[in-house]
């Protein structure tokens, strides 16, 4: 079964004589849930742990306890390697299938903490041992952990995020897992961003069993990965994706898709007066979506077309909001005020800190997810936090931007019973 | 050890027999394999001695010696064993950690030294142009002395180290007729009516 794209209007009419500026929410929906025979696609991982210095003691400890629960999800259709790194790189269990779990967990028993932080090598020779067994049937994926800045080796962090984004693009993804307060969050959120995986942090050890929990939730439930949205709007209407997702190729490359989940947009329209006073209403915009399902097969979605009437003044003003649009568009206002508030915090403007986090807020009144996350970094603001402050509202405005989202989307307070890769944290650092 | 190669012998079928202890030491004393890193009693291999005596079993189905094969698995590195082994050919994902692999970060010293020849060079060229034949730029040091807040005398550092009491007096008595008769040229004379023109329109404010 393929999937759908919907395409949803902020008001489903233009205002008649005007240019309009129109937000249109590009929905791609996964299947609702796998059949009863479904089986979880293979997994090849490289589990890549940071065993620099500040790594020892209690957060080695929960590391190599993630790394052991991943150890434990997988079965003997999948592939496992361990790689440890601090001034060298030590590939503790080559890639082999995984049928004897205690070869890994033996190897984890041995890894003790000490030295700089070789980053780069460290993920780099994690993508080595993932690369020798690609598949298009497979998952590939690098698992980087860190607490620590990278100091030794390949520094730059835009070097070795575009080299995440290559190694993507050939079929080795990487998710990143932050731990603490030092590490570098926009190093690890990009390499997350361009390598096509997801990234992750935990403000202390107890925190990162969540995120670990979560990433193998979605990987077990994935249904197509490269997915790719192509937008054509009509001759003189621009667009602009929201969402700032990055383009390959022409189209904008969206999260992974798992099922029951949806892969969302928001595209912005901006559409001169002519083209809505046409006799006949013309086709604003036209979207498809292509992807990679899990047997390497490409599949492609429908081609939605989006037709609007104009209407005149009083008509218009009594064509409601789209409810779940409207909220989107607060989502990605919400993740801009944050990263707004993020570099203000980076400078030391506390007021101005403040000040937007007061803006964001009145402009999200209804939206609870935005108002309880609000709520936790004007905690880290008013206790002058800087780098909590800037790691949560990095990943905050992160996961507000490109999330995967439920395709019955329930209130904020109720969403227990939703898979734990579709819910939405109020704190992104914390175990919740 | 052990245990990793038999997990790679079933997926790995060329490899040939199920490994043993007594195997591994065999391999270990013939040179094929590392020496082990020795923790009390226990010996422990790693990833090297892994791909070493899987490049071994390999170059032993090939008709190799154990002889010879000591000599190839002693002396390459763990990359061109890796590259000895059958398996998935060579994809786009391996090639490209080749290349990050030998695309070092610059080294900052040299990258250092290059701007510095680059900026001579540069140098070289332009100072013709502007009237300095040798194309070097001198570089003299100066003791600025500060007389008054509207005047200061700059002397060479180097020569102001020997200057003597006598040139001192010389240099005096010229700064005193340089500056009288500075103070006669037109410059001074133009400087002295701007400043009358300036003082009567505060006045007249």
């Amino acid at each position: 079964m393929n999937p759908d794209l919907i395409l949803l209007p902020r008001r489903s009419a233009l205002l008649a004589g005007h240019r309009n500026t129109l937000d249109v929410l590009v929905r791609i929906q996964a299947p609702a849930a796998p059949d009863r025979d479904h089986v979880r696609p293979s997994l090849n991982l490289a589990i890549v742990i940071d065993r620099s210095g500040s790594m020892r003691g209690k957060p080695l400890q929960e590391a190599l306890r993630c790394a052991g629960f991943m150890i434990d999800g997988l079965g003997p259709n999948d592939r496992a390697s361990i790689i440890v790194y601090d001034n060298t790189v030590e590939v503790l269990v080559p890639s082999t299938l995984v049928v004897d779990r205690q070869i890994f967990h033996r190897a984890l028993r041995q890894v003790r903490g000490g030295g700089s932080t070789a980053l780069h090598d460290g993920w780099l020779a994690g993508a080595e041992q993932v690369s020798a067994h690609l598949s298009p049937s497979t998952i590939s994926r690098v698992l980087l952990l860190s607490d620590g800045q990278a100091n030794k080796g390949l520094t730059d962090s835009a070097a070795i995020a575009q080299q995440c984004a290559a190694l993507a693009e050939a079929g080795v993804s990487t998710s990143t897992y932050g731990l603490g307060r030092s590490f570098n969050e926009d190093l690890m959120g990009e390499m997350a961003r361009l390598g096509g995986g997801n990234s992750y942090y935990g403000q202390s050890a107890e925190d990162l069993m969540d995120p670990f929990r979560e990433e193998f939730d979605l990987l077990s439930a994935m249904y197509a990965r490269q997915v790719s949205l192509s937008l054509t709007p009509a001759a003189g209407v621009t667009l602009e994706v929201l969402n700032g997702y990055r383009r390959v190729g022409g189209a904008w490359r969206l999260p992974d898709l798992a099922f029951e989940g949806e892969a969302w947009a928001l595209a912005r329209l901006m559409i001169p007066a002519e083209i809505g006073d046409r006799p006949e209403s013309p086709v604003l915009l036209l979207a498809s979506a292509s992807m990679i399902d899990m047997d390497g097969e490409p599949i492609e979605t429908n081609t939605a077309r989006l037709i609007l009437p104009s209407l005149p003044a009083p008509a218009f003003g009594a064509v409601t909001e789209d409810e779940l649009v409207r909220r989107r568009a607060q989502e990605l206002e919400a993740a801009r005020y944050q990263e707004q508030a993020r570099q203000a915090a980076l400078n030391g403007q506390w007021d101005r800190v403040q000040a937007l986090i007061i803006e964001a807020r009145s402009k999200s009144a209804d939206n609870e997810w935005i108002h309880e996350s609000l709520k936790v970094l004007e905690g880290y603001a008013r206790t002058r936090r800087t780098r909590a402050f800037s790691k949560e509202a990095y990943y905050s405005s992160r996961k507000m931007r490109s999330r995967l989202t439920s395709q019955l989307e329930q209130s904020w307070s109720d969403q227990e019973d939703e898979p734990t890769f579709l819910r939405r944290k109020r704190e992104q650092g914390r175990t919740q | 050890m052990v245990s990793a190669l038999s997990e790679v012998s079933k997926s790995e079928s060329w490899s040939g027999a199920q490994p043993n202890v007594r195997l591994i030491r065999h391999y270990t004393q013939l040179g094929v394999l590392d020496r082990p890193e020795r923790r009390g009693k226990e010996a422990y291999y790693g990833y090297r001695q892994i791909v070493q005596y899987l490049a071994a079993r390999w170059l032993l189905k090939d008709g190799w010696m154990l002889i010879k094969i000591a000599e190839v698995t002693t002396t390459r590195s763990t990359p061109e064993l890796l590259a000895l082994l059958p398996g998935t050919p060579n994809n786009a994902a391996q090639e490209l950690i080749q290349r990050f692999r030998t695309a070092r970060p610059p080294d900052p010293i040299a990258a250092r030294q290059t701007q510095v020849l680059e900026q001579r060079a540069r140098l070289q060229q332009v100072l013709p142009s502007l009237g300095n034949t040798g194309g070097v730029v001198q570089r003299r040091e100066r003791v600025q002395l500060d007389l008054t807040d509207w005047c200061q005398v700059l002397i060479d550092t180097d020569h102001l180290q020997t200057i003597s009491p006598e040139e001192a007096t010389r240099l005096g008595d010229a700064l005193a007729a340089a500056i009288t008769e500075a103070s006669r040229s037109p410059h001074r004379k133009n400087a002295a009516k701007r400043r009358a023109r300036l003082s009567k329109k505060g006045k007249k404010k």
